[in-house]
């Protein structure tokens, strides 16, 4: 069973018993054939020497005969008797009766032996005209001849013509007869076999031997095949296997070796998708948890600068008293709250949750128009180059954020390149590399803008550069770098499905290169704001605040109350409505945060829109988890005011929206 | 005087040849069978006497008759070749006939009756046979022979008469059958220097003459035969006949009794002696032949 299973596993043992079966019957079918062929030739060689025996006896004897001397018989039937395997000779006369004798004593001749006269078959033989009459048994053969004479001339005259013809009709004067023994025969024709049997298992032996070589030639790179794509499978390290044909089994093992390396590509490829993935995902979840935390900062912090800011305005207004100590601390207070909105701006920005107005933009333009401002960024030791393209570049992005692309990577820049050096930034067409890899394929179709920013810097290595996008990874000294500027730049590249690539070397530079998506069309014209100059705060009438932040829900009624409306809270979506309804004749404003509990900011808005079309509002907005109500909102040209909220700032904004 | 008779004679038969060369004479010739030694004598009868002749032979299955050649037209010679031929001729009394090849015509009992038959036998002088002997082996004394003597005794008489008359001494041994050959050449083997094979066919047989010459050439025996073919199989010398020479003879005769129709039956022995010696077989047995034998033998290499 086991060798069954074998046979049907292995093509090597299939091929190797199939060939040496088919080898058995060639050698065996030659076998017998040179047997049948040498057999016959030793039988006839012998039939024919006895043959040729006979007909010497015969003819060697006819005098003895014709003349009845049996000395004369002696010597030619000694001569005969003498040779191999003749076990009798006998001489019968013209009367047909034994006249001579000679056998081998020791040879037991059973019907030979009390044969005195010729048998009548042998006669009859002969008469018939036959030359030759044979006999035999298992032991030996015998053969009988007639012994002719030439007879007596007609007359003495025929001495003289010399002529055959006078010769007498020929007569037979006797018999001959050898009895042949066939033990040797038999003994050669057991040796032949013996012989042909060894021959054939030598050159099936030979022949299987071959087969063996050239079976395991053939099947040692299968074999080797076989394992090299098992182990594959099971996820060992396979190496190349060795190409030493250029036959088939060479092509198969190149192939195989192609097919390793194309799979070890991939698996590297692979590899680097996950790495890239649990990146993006890494940076995925620091996103959400910096959105997270921007929001409620937000919140903390529009509390922190409203209520701050009302102490800075009564302390003003106490100045007239004396100089109040507690507006400088006030202000430090300020000042800190304007960083904290700044860092939390930023990690918006990474998390891609920041507050966009997204427009058809150049980005040459762009470039052109913020290039004054990047110089003001670099040293005097740093040469700039500005290299823009020709072509068009129009992305479909806010200007502020690109801005902010360049300022983090111009900063950068610059802090990389302590001793002076060159900053180049280019823009051109293009497509993406295919060493960019990207989840969608057709990306690779796409025309991008691809900016790159080089510096001749110190460039990274192969530590820093896989962690500088993340937030807070900064090498900058302590108190230089927040560790947001690349996460920044990171965040909004990705926000509009664009890609970054990085290539550094320590002491030669970096090079950024961004690849943002092209759209087709022209760039929209950028509006141009005025600033006003701040009004005095002498408001008038009702607002409702619908907020679900206590904190900052206090703070802007404080500050609104304190600019002379008049305010009515609401906590939530359905409350807002409800004080509406309550106070709908007197509410001329409706100051609404975007995401409250039960009812956002945008159904409050058209709910109470429904019974008061021309209510005027202004909505307020924490952060990007609000970006498409927040864009439907800026789409229907309603106005938005980012967290955290600045005193100056919303009361501008509500004066601007009331008096339009 | 014999030389003027002899001239006289041949003078007559040119004459009388003459008279017939243009149209020749009407031969019939009778041949007991159409063998090469026959033909040659014919040819050698033809160079003599060339004549109109018809041919009848005898072994030709269907062979018409002689007698019936001899009515019209009438040939005025017979010629028989062979035993045979004289037989069946031998009873025609008014034709001359000339008998050739026949040997021992003497047992043809040839009497007043048949003098119209003339003739040479294949016969040799046994006095010129034991002349040559003496020329080729002149050392020898003592020649063996067997013989039949219902077969050969005239032959054996005359050859041991002229061997005595030469100082030969021939040891002569009579034979009835063939089988007693080996024994009686086994018994004589020592008291002879020679042996003389004669033409009868009881010593003849194939298997004797085979044993005989090979006995002899085992004993170192030199062996003298009758005709060319015992040479070649292993005897030293043959003193045999030239049937062409025979013809010529018988031709020569021819003319003679048609000339002379009347005259006496001559009836003479073959004159030309053929010498055939084996030169291998005399190497073996150490002998040197003379030269001048040799010049005028047939010489077998």
């Amino acid at each position: 069973m086991k060798l069954l299973s074998q046979f049907r596993e292995s093509f090597r043992l299939k091929a190797f018993i199939s060939f040496t079966l088919f080898l058995l019957i060639i050698f065996s079918s030659f076998t017998i054939f040179f047997y049948y062929q040498q057999s016959k030739a030793l039988t006839n060689t012998l039939f024919k020497n006895s043959e040729l025996l006979i007909g010497v006896l015969a003819y060697s004897v006819r005098l003895g005969v014709l003349t009845e001397n049996k000395d004369l018989l002696k010597e030619n039937a000694e001569g005969i008797f003498q040779q191999k395997n003749i076990l009798e000779v006998a001489i019968f006369n013209r009367e047909k009766n034994l006249f001579r004798e000679i056998k081998k004593e020791a040879v037991p001749l059973k019907s030979a032996s009390l044969e005195l006269q010729v048998p009548r078959e042998v006669q009859e033989s002969v008469e018939k005209g036959q030359a030759l009459f044979f006999r035999e048994n298992k032991d030996y053969f015998e053969l009988w001849c007639p012994v002719v004479t030439g007879g007596l001339y007609a007359s003495e005259e025929d001495l003289f013509l010399d002529q055959n013809l006078f010769k007498k009709k020929r007569e037979i004067s006797g018999f001959a007869k050898i009895t042949v023994d066939k033990s040797e025969l038999k003994q050669a024709l057991y040796l032949l076999l013996l012989k042909s049997i060894l021959i054939g298992v030598f050159f099936w032996g030979g022949g299987s031997l071959l087969i063996f070589l050239v079976t395991q030639k053939i099947t040692t790179p299968l074999k080797r095949l076989t394992e090299g794509v098992a182990a594959f499978g099971s996820g060992e390290e396979v190496e190349a296997v060795p190409v030493e044909t250029e036959d088939e089994i060479g092509k198969l093992a190149h192939s195989f070796n192609n097919m390793l390396e194309s799979l070890r590509q991939r698996e590297k490829e692979k590899q680097f998708l996950e790495l890239q993935l649990r990146h993006a995902q890494k940076m995925e979840a620091i996103g959400t948890l910096s959105g997270g935390i921007a929001h409620d900062f937000n919140n903390l912090l529009t509390a922190i600068i409203g209520f701050g800011s009302l102490i800075k305005m009564q302390a003003k207004k106490m100045e007239g008293e004396g100089k109040n100590p507690f507006i400088e601390y006030v202000d430090q207070i300020l000042a800190s709250a304007q960083r904290a909105v700044t860092l939390t701006q930023n990690l918006l920005a990474f998390s891609r949750k920041q507050l966009t107005s997204i427009k058809r933009l150049n980005l040459n333009e762009v470039l052109s128009d913020f290039k004054s401002i990047l110089v003001r960024l670099i040293r005097e030791d740093i040469e700039f180059d500005l290299q823009l393209t020709d072509k068009e570049l129009i992305l479909m992005a806010d200007s502020g954020q690109i801005d902010q692309i360049f300022m983090n990577l111009v900063t950068n820049a610059r802090d990389a390149m302590p001793h002076g050096g060159k900053l180049t930034i280019t823009t051109e067409l293009a497509q993406l590399p295919r060493t960019i890899l990207v989840t969608t394929p057709s990306h690779y179709e796409r025309n991008y803008a691809c900016i790159t920013v080089t510096d001749t810097g110190i460039g990274m290595d192969e530590q820093t550069k896989e962690r500088i996008f993340e937030p807070f990874f900064t090498t900058k000294e302590v108190g230089k770098g927040t560790g947001l500027g690349l996460s920044t730049v990171y965040g909004i590249v990705h926000q509009y499905e664009g890609y970054i690539e990085v290539e550094s070397e320590l002491g030669k530079g970096t090079t950024f290169k961004i690849y943002l998506p092209l759209i087709e069309g022209r760039a929209e014209e950028e509006e141009k704001k005025e600033i006003a100059p701040l009004p005095a705060f002498s408001g008038k009438g009702t607002i409702l605040v619908a907020e679900d932040e206590d904190a900052v829900r206090a703070v802007v009624k404080k500050v609104l109350e304190e600019a002379g409306y008049k305010v009515i809270e609401a906590s939530n979506g359905e409350e807002a409505i409800e004080q509406f309804a309550q106070n709908e004749n007197e509410i001329d404003f409706l100051l609404l945060d975007v995401i409250m509990p039960k009812k956002n900011g945008k159904e409050v808005y058209q709910e109470i829109r429904k019974r008061k079309p021309d209510i005027k509002v202004l909505f307020v907005t924490g952060y990007a988890a609000e970006v498409i109500t927040q864009q439907a909102i800026i789409q229907e040209g309603l106005a938005v005011i980012p967290k955290p909220v600045l005193p100056t700032e919303l009361l501008m904004k509500i004066k601007d929206i009331l008096t339009s | 005087m014999d030389l003027i008779k002899k001239t006289v004679t041949s003078v007559l038969i040119l004459i009388c040849w003459c008279g017939w060369a243009e149209a020749g004479p009407k031969i019939l010739v009778v041949q007991s069978l159409n063998v090469a030694p026959y033909e040659e004598a014919l040819a050698g009868f033809q160079t003599v006497c060339p004549g109109d002749i018809t041919k009848v032979i005898l072994s030709n299955p269907g062979a018409p008759e002689v007698s019936s050649f001899i009515r019209s037209p009438r040939p005025e010679l017979i010629l028989t070749i062979g035993m045979d031929a004289l037989m069946k001729a031998k009873s025609i009394k008014n034709i001359p006939i000339i008998y050739a090849m026949v040997l021992n015509p003497q047992t043809v009992s040839l009497g007043e009756e048949e003098r119209n038959i003339s003739g040479i036998s294949m016969n040799l002088s046994a006095e010129n046979q034991v002349q040559t002997i003496r020329e080729v082996l002149p050392k020898v004394k003592k020649i063996g022979v067997l013989y039949n003597p219902e077969r050969s005794r005239n032959f054996v008489v005359e050859v041991i008469a002229a061997a005595n008359r030469q100082g030969i001494n021939l040891v002569c041994e009579k034979v009835e059958s063939p089988k007693e050959v080996p024994a009686l050449l086994k018994g004589m083997q020592n008291q002879i220097d020679a042996f003389w094979l004669v033409p009868d066919i009881t010593v003849c047989s194939a298997e004797t003459v085979e044993y005989l010459l090979l006995f002899f050439l085992e004993n170192q025996k030199p062996v003298i035969s009758f005709s060319e073919k015992y040479v070649e199989f292993g005897a030293l010398m043959a003193i045999s006949i030239d049937p062409f020479d025979i013809g010529k003879q018988a031709g020569e005769l021819a003319i003679k009794m048609l000339t002379n129709p009347g005259g006496e039956p001559q009836r003479v022995e073959a004159r030309k002696p053929v010498i055939v010696i084996n030169k291998k077989v005399a190497k073996k047995l150490g002998l040197i032949i003379d030269a001048r034998v040799l010049a005028r033998a047939k010489v077998i290499e």
